[in-house]
């Protein structure tokens, strides 16, 4: 990943010059995220306002196991303090123990992800599928968009390890991974939110 | 120049003060013949006349300008920046008209919305792909395409959307009985301009609006929401009457379709009817009872069909009964490859049905 | 490997153009296919204008009609405006505020090829079994139950489209922030930008609210979700109020770029500063702001209730603040200017008269008892044809005419300028103006034909009349570019004494744009290099003129191109077809798309 591009000019230290004094990317990153906010802002909307008219079963109680869930959601949450850790690592320059914490970060995402999979595959063999019911409809559109965004970023951490043992992601030029830790903090964040409202809030109505 | 102005724009205001006042198309909105357009209408004129003031002060100005200050020999152009006073004054000038305009506005939204008081009659009005069905909840009335009310009365329509969604569930409630498989259910909107605005029907919602017909007459309205493959075909008629009369339609309606007169030819039809499938969607008083289509009871007092779109004349029921997709595309009506013979008689039998 | 991970070097020919980053190539494109497709879509027009010509028409069947009007409507938004305000910013901004590229040159490449494949995607509909049909707005449940695969296009369609424009915002708005010559302040901006870098809010804020409504018509139509089934408890309301989310701003992306314009031609016309620049700086971030609190304006008829309705009246009546006192900010530029009639002015002062008119047309739909009326007719065509025709669609041609001369090095005919600029005033109003009447007088939208005695026939065909006018301005547009092109190179640097820093380089300028960039010590920077101002508003001269910009960009190393964007795009557009052809290639486009974005990151950077 290029960090920074050749349009940047650079001042009398060398630096590069921007207007507002930050790097270019992380002005871009913020944007993009501040874009990605009305995206799950959509789809979580969507689950709200539907919450509690699904015509038949199985309605969430049926299905949502609330300690299981839990797990997985701290497993995802202790994956952003990994990549807090991985970014200290490389801004330090320790390049080994940089590439142990973005991996264990890819690990903990993957493990979030496989913990997904069992989930739905057992709400899926309990009569839940994605056109059985609007609880069904909403609940694995958002989180399966959520999910797919976590295995994006699965393969960002993955390759800035590769990109790190080539050189081209070092102490020197740690800002790739400064973009895509905040892209992985945003993600877990969306999960945070996403738990919350859908798992742990009840809805009250007969038709949780 | 101010005279050439002034002319201008009485000429302009008069011109179109005249033309919404003198408007006598059957479905315009500007000739108003019910109480909701009449409010409506009295709403719009004057902001149109409002609109045609700005219209002509601004765009006067701007042709002002630019023949005013053209490059001429030695002309010079002031190099002024702005003036912050002059550009509040003309950011609140606006606002203030717009407030204003806002107080009958929000007035109105409110007053329409609420049910009539007073004396009213309730009428289901159902979208169906792609005729219209009326229902007379509390007189056991149903009928198709064209809406009788009374004149005296303000009526009280509440729209349905029928047909089966995409996962195949039929609806329709409250107002008719869910049908599978005869037509979509998709969003129309309800719109008889010389009465009232329009109000989308919305599969799962049922919408209310108030009608009201100053004098006997007839209205027509169509779908306003495109709906599918023959949207300009979802047409209907309002059609008001004195009390009297009303009345006397209403006991035409309640009673059972009329018996033919046995060995006529629309007695045949009507064993045609009985045979050739017409009665699983069709309903006629006293003979069958079925859902999806159109109630048939008193076809023959029917000005028009098929969503009228044609108006009732052997012809065109002919060409109708024997295809009706090739008439109008996507019926949902089937092709029963009726006969020659067995046309002709149902035609005469649907003709009795008065 | 390395072999293939070299970067391509072409400087001439179609290779060159298909591998640039290079933002003023990359806005010529835009330029060009914009007008590709508004041809496209003039056609389509021209189809529904000869069906509804008179009562009772069959010039083409009921299907097919279904399809023109849903392809007109979504080419004219998303292929031709939205593209034109994409060419002008992509060509011009980076100029206007001393960069020589925009952030991410490469991804600026991607948002082109990814909109050359949406569009694609779009029109091959028709000849893979029938194009969208259920109307650009899409509303279910007919664009649910639609049967064969045209909306599944639509919403594939605009999907990729969506993700194209919203790389491209994300791009221009971090060059507007972040890559400003020194001393180029915000406020020192040039209004075009300030008009630029709303629109880019704008579209970063709306796309992902209609992303998520394609997502869910997508799922309904290919896997029986249910979010718009009525039976399962779905809403067919939740679509609209989405697409309206999205959609209600996006009137805003289409005409904000053209203000812009017109902020910028008029001055130099006038030869006096924008009158009230600031105001007209802060409307325009206002329009930005209130333009996401009156969607519901599209749903008056929808049964919302009293509540919502007066709320959003409310509202509607607001935004026409700051978007009605542009026009005053315009007038006082003429006024005491010393005005010259150039083709390009024209054209602004024609998007004045006809934006107006459409304006006031706006603000009667905002009387929500009446719009109850006016819904869902030929008023509102006639409305937003006002607007997006007279008004942006005029405003981009009056910019094509003022730099073309800066993009191409030779000058538009004046002579074919202003004959096409008549036609085209003319044909408009003729076409368009009727349609108020119609509306009122109780014609429905979307129709594909009407009865005979409704009283509509005259004026229905004065509106196709107007129609073929506006076809032959349109060739006659399309002679003057042919004709112009056969010219050689002769233009000037600043042909017409402009006043922002484009006009400082060579027509067209070179490809790292400023040798040496550019300080900045006020706003219209290279008006100011070029006369002062006396105490009682006279204009002087200074002498001597400024120095020509020497071309010598030697010491300037810009990015490389690179044929990766043009391979991602195209891994997007195969994964678009494999959502209606099948998982395998879904498959084979996410491999395409994974390859191309490896070997973007992993391909030598430019200073290799």
């Amino acid at each position: 990943m290029e960090a920074g591009t050749a349009i940047e000019r650079k001042d009398d230290h060398g630096a590069h010059y921007t207007s507002t004094g930050l790097p270019t990317v992380k002005v871009a990153m913020w944007i993009f995220l501040a874009s990605e906010t009305l995206l799950f802002g959509g789809l979580i909307s969507t689950y709200l306002l539907y919450r509690g008219r699904s015509v038949v079963g199985p309605y969430p109680k049926d299905v949502f196991d609330i300690p299981y869930t839990s797990v997985s959601a701290f497993v995802l949450l202790a994956s952003s303090l990994t990549m807090v850790l991985a970014l200290g690592a490389i801004q330090r320059g320790e390049d080994h123990r940089f590439r142990i914490w973005i991996m264990a970060t890819a690990l903990l995402g993957l493990t979030f992800i496989s913990g997904q999979i069992y989930e739905f595959t057992s709400f899926f063999h309990e009569g839940l599928a994605i056109d059985t019911n609007l609880f069904g409809s909403t609940f694995f559109t958002l989180t399966g968009f959520h999910g797919a965004h976590v295995t994006v970023g699965i393969l960002m951490l993955m390759s800035l390890a590769s990109l790190n043992s080539q050189g081209r992601v070092t102490k020197d030029n740690p800002i790739a991974v400064e973009m895509v830790g905040l892209y992985w903090h945003f993600v877990d964040i969306v999960w945070i939110i996403i738990f919350t409202v859908v798992y742990l809030i009840p809805t009250g109505s007969p038709h949780p | 120049m101010r005279r050439r102005l002034r002319g201008l724009l009485g000429l302009a205001i008069g011109g179109l003060v005249l033309a919404a006042c003198t408007d006598t198309l059957p479905q315009s909105s500007f000739n108003s013949a019910g109480d909701v357009a009449q409010q409506q209408k009295d709403l719009l004129i004057p902001i149109i006349v409002i609109a045609t003031v700005i219209f002509v002060l601004v765009e006067g100005a701007l042709v002002w300008f630019l023949y005013k200050y053209r490059h001429r020999e030695g002309s010079e152009p002031l190099q002024v920046h702005g003036n912050s006073r002059l550009e509040i004054a003309w950011t609140i000038a606006p606002a203030l008209i717009l407030a204003i305009i806002t107080v009958p506005t929000v007035s109105m939204i409110y007053a329409l919305a609420k049910a009539p008081a007073g004396k009213s009659m309730t009428v289901y009005a159902v979208g169906h792909q792609w005729w219209w069905e009326f229902d007379y909840p509390d007189l056991n009335i149903t009928t198709a395409n064209e809406l009788y009310i009374p004149d005296d009365t303000q009526v009280y329509v509440k729209l349905c959307a029928a047909g089966t969604t995409n996962s195949g569930t039929p609806v329709g409630a409250p107002c008719t009985v869910p049908a599978p498989a005869v037509g979509e259910a998709v969003v129309h909107s309800f719109w008889v301009p010389r009465l009232a605005g329009k109000q989308d029907v919305v599969p799962g919602r049922t919408n209310t609006m108030t009608i009201e017909a100053n004098e006997p007459g007839v209205y027509p309205g169509q779908c306003a929401e495109f709906c599918g493959l023959s949207h300009a075909f979802m047409r209907f008629k309002v059609i008001a009457q004195t009390p009297t009369d009303f009345q006397a339609w209403v006991t035409n309606q309640q009673a059972e379709a009329p018996t033919p007169v046995a060995g006529s030819a629309a007695d045949g039809g009507l064993q045609v009817f009985n045979t050739a499938g017409c009665i699983g969607c069709h309903t006629i008083g006293g003979v069958s009872e079925g859902i999806g289509g159109p109630n048939l009871t008193h076809f023959g007092a029917r000005d028009c069909f098929a969503g009228c779109m044609l108006s009732v004349t052997e012809e065109n029921l002919s060409k109708w009964l024997h295809d009706p997709a090739s008439v109008k595309p996507g019926s949902f009506m089937p092709n029963l490859n009726l006969t020659d013979d067995q046309v002709t008689s149902l035609v005469a039998y649907l003709e009795s049905l008065k | 490997m390395s072999g293939m991970l070299k970067r391509p070097s072409a400087t001439r020919g179609w290779w060159s153009w298909a591998t640039t980053v290079d933002h003023k190539k990359i806005g010529i494109m835009y330029l060009f296919s914009a007008i590709f497709f508004f041809g496209v879509g003039g056609i389509e027009a021209m189809f529904i204008r000869m069906q509804l010509a008179g009562p009772n028409g069959h010039v083409v069947s009921e299907a097919v009609y279904n399809q023109i009007f849903t392809m007109h409507g979504l080419t004219m938004v998303f292929l031709v405006v939205m593209p034109l305000g994409a060419a002008f910013a992509n060509y011009l901004m980076p100029l206007m505020v001393g960069a020589r590229d925009v952030a991410f040159p490469r991804l600026n490449a991607l948002g082109f090829w990814a909109f050359i494949g949406g569009g694609i995607l779009m029109y091959s509909s028709f000849l893979l079994g029938g194009a969208p049909d259920g109307g650009w707005f899409g509303y279910p449940p007919n664009s649910v139950v639609s049967p064969g695969n045209g909306m599944t296009f639509y919403c594939l369609g605009l999907m990729v489209l969506g993700t194209a424009s919203l790389i491209s915002a994300i791009n221009l708005a971090t060059t507007i922030i972040n890559l400003r010559a020194p001393g180029m302040t915000l406020m020192r901006m040039p209004v075009f930008v300030w008009m630029t870098l709303v629109t880019q809010f704008l579209l970063i804020f709306s796309l992902p609210i209609i992303t998520v409504a394609l997502v869910e018509l997508l799922f309904d139509r290919r896997f029986g979700t249910l979010f718009f089934d009525p039976g399962a408890g779905g809403d067919p309301i939740l679509w609209q109020h989405l697409f309206w989310l999205f959609g209600h701003p996006e009137v805003y992306i289409l005409i904000l770029p053209a203000f812009g314009i017109v902020s910028e031609v008029l001055p130099v016309f006038a030869r006096k500063p924008l009158y009230g620049r600031p105001f007209v700086i802060f409307s325009g971030i206002a329009i930005g702001f209130m333009g996401f609190g009156v969607w519901a304006h599209h749903m008056f008829t929808a049964g919302l209730g009293p509540v919502a309705n007066s709320a959003f009246g409310i509202t509607t009546m607001l935004i026409a603040i700051p978007t009605g006192v542009k026009i005053f900010n315009w007038l006082g530029t003429l006024w005491k200017g010393d005005i010259t009639f150039d083709t390009p002015l024209l054209y602004c002062v024609g998007f004045i008269a006809l934006f107006i008119v459409g304006g006031l047309s706006g603000v009667m739909h905002a009387v929500v008892p009446s719009d109850y009326q006016q819904s869902d007719t030929y008023f509102v065509v006639a409305h937003f044809h006002y607007v997006l025709f007279g008004g942006a669609l005029l405003g981009f041609i009056g910019g094509i005419y003022y730099w073309f001369p800066k993009m191409f090095g030779r000058m538009l005919s004046e002579k074919l300028g202003k004959v096409q600029f008549w036609i085209m005033f003319v044909g408009m109003n003729l076409t368009f103006f009727p349609m108020h009447m119609l509306g009122l007088q109780g014609m429905p939208r979307r129709i594909y034909t009407y009865a005979r005695g409704m009283g509509w026939d005259l004026y229905n065909l004065m509106a196709t009349v107007g129609a073929f006018m506006l076809a032959v301005g349109s060739l006659v547009f399309l002679w003057n570019l042919i004709v112009t092109f056969r010219k050689a190179r002769s233009a000037v640097a600043d042909p017409w004494d402009g006043r922002t820093l484009e006009w400082t380089m060579s027509s067209p300028p070179p490809g790292y744009n400023f040798a040496e960039l550019p300080v900045v010590h006020s706003e219209d920077s290279f008006w100011h290099e070029k006369y002062s101002e006396t105490r009682d508003g006279k204009l002087v001269r200074r002498e001597p003129g400024p120095e020509p910009q020497s071309d010598d960009g030697s010491k300037v190393h810009m990015p490389s191109p690179s044929f990766w964007p043009l391979f991602v795009a195209g891994g997007v557009a195969i994964v678009a077809y494999g959502v209606i052809y099948g998982w395998p290639m879904v498959f084979f486009g996410a491999v395409v798309f994974a390859f191309g974005a490896f070997g973007w990151v992993l391909e030598p950077s430019s200073e290799e």
